[in-house]
């Protein structure tokens, strides 16, 4: 039987924190600039705290930037799940199975493993020596905990033992989606339901603002509203995302020391060339116009739904009408490419893929194309000036790596593993794929309907 | 006093999805009669290449003469604070007006404010950001307000991260898909304005809220239930505006202002009899 909590828990001497509660093990390599947020967390857990109620202020406090470095083991069906994020390791059998140094890693480890190692990963490898203690529960100091098969260990009655609690599952479909799948490893926190966006509401007053559990940022103060300039009705509830990566100011910066610039409006002359937008019903198929390559549109060949709408060849359904093209002849005809799809980054930023994007902190061109730059903010910096490319290839969607010093990461939900892209090799994104970038994540959708 | 560039703050006035709103005193250099302007301000660090982009689009803007479309005075840039004044209109929005707006009131209002995207789609521009609290109340008629321009600042942005959940109804489908902005797309969002205005209700009661992606899917793959408190003439202009293909919209904002003014006046006239 190798249930986590029927192994002995040997500590490492060292500076941080190692903790055992049922179904965890968890190893803080610290110093004192975490000591306050850390034992903040622990106050805030309570003497029992539960995998997804640990995992969540974890998340919290990464995605916070409050937390750097953290190792852990939670109990899960066919063996324990270990995270390290930061750098920190995880050993089994004495083997380096995960080292979180350049970016957060999960993998579910065999469950018939003698030693598990939880410790700093710039632990000299004198660390061995363990304190002679057995850590069963509770928290302790140290700088990493090894958790051993004892011979003969019984689990106790099966009146006594505790089903694991289930790890939120880090698929994206049963993930909150957009907010979910911090970067890898990094999983979303699970929010109670009662903490959803609530439906949209208008009764006055407004409701309170969205609870959400403390690891959380809080949701950015409403601001003073006079009613008049108002986005919308003031009960709005916030789109989802991480709050983390906006910046809002909730007051006027007064900076008068700063220079500006201004350009009056007022009396604009109007231009030598109006071009007004198109009337709806243009052809959809045929010659490119001088804008649709000026936009960089390409030509591909494609079927025409009964409402003559243009269609990947491999749709079912229209994406315009929805209309079934099953029972349709499928005539190739060439057209302008309409949009592939969109993505949506986990702050909620969504782009439309009529375009191919460069992404990055600060991303400047590739070489040959012609994409669209598509600044990400990422306050920890896990992400590249210039990180990964998006490109339209034909009906399909490319993702390459731009030899991105965090890497970019799908997520692979049938083995549940972040799986790392060979820098500088395209892959073809299916509808739904989860995408990490460093600590930024985007789930891509298609329009095509197959 | 709180200052931005040379405009001295007042008070706040709101906040949007793309920036936030005060209420400032006129700088002397703008040479204007009304004492105050509202200030919008968006926290982006613009290089030369996006401010020369967002001067063209707004001189551009600001080329038309638009009893519908709020007048801007000026675009300017401090670190990385972009702010441009426009007239500052008392009356309040759709969303939040100063005085109880009666039906005809607000048909009246979403007609004007689709006579103004017309005069936008007529030299080039799409508002891409119509929706209630965007259409301020003027003395005699609704002027539009807050011309989209995140699109200019981040090219094939769809959705900022900053919006809100009911902001989504007003993004037609082609849009979430990642299609251009156009006529059509404007005129879905007058459509889903005009329900919002005038039944409270959302286009998408069931709107999945667990996570954004499933809501554009629910978006993409449902269509909307509109209210039984419409009245049949307004469903019938909100039910063309709303389309799934943009081809079955109204051909142009111009023509749902007047699917939309005969609706006003055909209410009237019952209201009379």
């Amino acid at each position: 039987m190798t249930d986590l909590d029927l192994r002995a828990g040997q500590i490492h001497r060292g500076l941080g924190v190692v903790a055992r509660w049922p179904d965890i093990a968890l190893v803080i390599p610290s110093d004192a600039a975490h000591d306050s947020v850390v034992d903040e967390m622990f106050q805030r857990l309570g003497p029992a705290p539960t995998s997804p109620e640990l995992v969540s202020a974890i998340d919290g406090l990464l995605a916070e930037g409050k937390l750097q470095t953290v190792a852990m083991l939670v109990e899960a069906t066919g063996g324990p799940l270990a995270m390290a994020y930061g750098p920190a390791e995880v050993l089994v059998d004495g083997q380096s199975m995960l080292d979180g140094t350049n970016g957060g890693v999960r993998q579910q480890l065999p469950a018939t493993a003698t030693r598990l190692t939880l410790r700093a990963a710039n632990l000299a490898k004198a660390a061995e020596p363990v304190a002679p203690y057995d850590l069963r529960r509770g928290v302790a100091p140290g700088a990493g905990l090894t958790l051993v098969t004892i011979p003969g260990a019984t689990p106790p009655a099966p009146a006594m033992l505790q089903p694991a609690t289930p790890v939120p599952p880090p698929s994206p479909q049963s993930q909150a989606g957009v907010a979910a799948k911090p970067g890898p490893g990094i999983d979303e926190p699970t929010l109670p339901p009662e903490s959803l966006p609530p439906q949209v509401q208008r009764a006055e007053p407004a409701p309170a603002p969205v609870q959400r559990p403390e690891p959380m940022p809080a949701v950015s103060p409403p601001g003073v509203r006079s009613g008049r300039y108002a986005e919308d009705e003031a009960s709005d509830a916030p789109l989802f995302g991480t709050q983390s990566e906006r910046v809002q100011p909730a007051m006027a910066p007064s900076q008068p020391e700063v220079p500006f610039r201004s350009v009056v409006l007022i009396g604009s002359p109007a231009p030598a060339e109006i071009v007004p937008l198109p009337v709806a019903d243009e052809p959809k198929t045929g010659q490119l116009s001088r804008s649709d390559l000026d936009a960089g549109r390409v030509e591909v060949q494609g079927i025409l739904c009964s409402r003559q709408h243009f269609n990947n060849p491999n749709s079912t359904n229209c994406m315009v009408c929805g209309n079934s093209m099953l029972h349709l002849t499928h005539n190739l005809v060439r057209g302008p490419r309409p949009t592939l799809g969109f993505i949506v980054f986990d702050d909620g930023a969504t782009f439309g893929l009529d375009r191919s994007y460069v992404i990055g902190r600060e991303p400047v061109p590739t070489d040959r194309s012609t994409a669209e730059l598509l600044v990400l903010h990422d306050n920890n910096e896990t992400l590249s000036r210039t990180h990964a490319e998006l490109t339209l290839s034909d009906w399909s969607v490319q993702l390459v790596d731009l030899n991105s010093t965090n890497g970019t990461y799908i997520w692979d939900a049938t083995f549940e593993r972040w799986n790392q892209l060979a820098p500088g090799h395209p892959v073809e994104l299916n509808s739904g794929d989860t995408v990490a970038l460093g600590r930024r994540t985007f789930v891509f959708e298609s329009v095509s309907r197959s | 006093m709180r200052q931005i560039a040379d405009y001295d703050i007042v008070q706040q006035l709101g906040e949007g999805s793309q920036g936030q709103f005060w209420l400032a005193k006129t700088p002397a250099r703008l040479e204007l009669d009304t004492p105050v302007v509202a200030l919008k301000t968006l926290s982006h660090a613009a290089s030369d290449d996006d401010f020369a982009r967002l001067t063209a689009h707004l001189r551009l803007y600001s080329s038309i003469h638009s009893a519908n479309l709020v007048p801007l005075y000026d675009l300017g840039q401090q670190g990385n604070l972009i702010y441009m004044a426009g007239e500052y209109l008392e009356a309040g929005s759709l969303a939040q007006p100063a005085r109880p707006l009666s039906r005809i009131d607000i048909l009246r209002s979403l007609a004007d404010a689709s006579r103004g995207a017309h005069e936008l789609h007529e030299v080039g521009i799409s508002h891409r950001s119509i929706r209630p609290g965007n259409i301020l109340m003027g003395q005699q008629e609704a002027k539009l307000g807050d011309i989209g321009l995140s699109q200019l600042l981040s090219p094939g942005l769809t959705i900022t991260g900053a919006g809100k959940v009911n902001a989504l109804e007003y993004l037609s489908p082609e849009l979430i898909q990642g299609q251009q902005a156009s006529r059509a797309s404007d005129i879905w969002a007058i459509g889903a304005t005009l329900h919002k205005a005038l039944t409270g209700q959302p286009l998408y009661p069931n709107l999945p809220t667990d996570s954004l992606v499933t809501a554009l899917r629910h978006i993409l793959n449902e269509r909307p239930t509109l209210s039984d408190a419409l009245r049949n003439g307004e469903r019938r202009a909100i039910e063309s505006a709303v389309a799934a293909d943009p081809a079955d919209r109204p051909a142009t904002a111009e023509a749902i202002a007047q699917e939309i003014t005969d609706e006003a006046d055909h209410q009237m006239k019952r209201a009379k009899q």
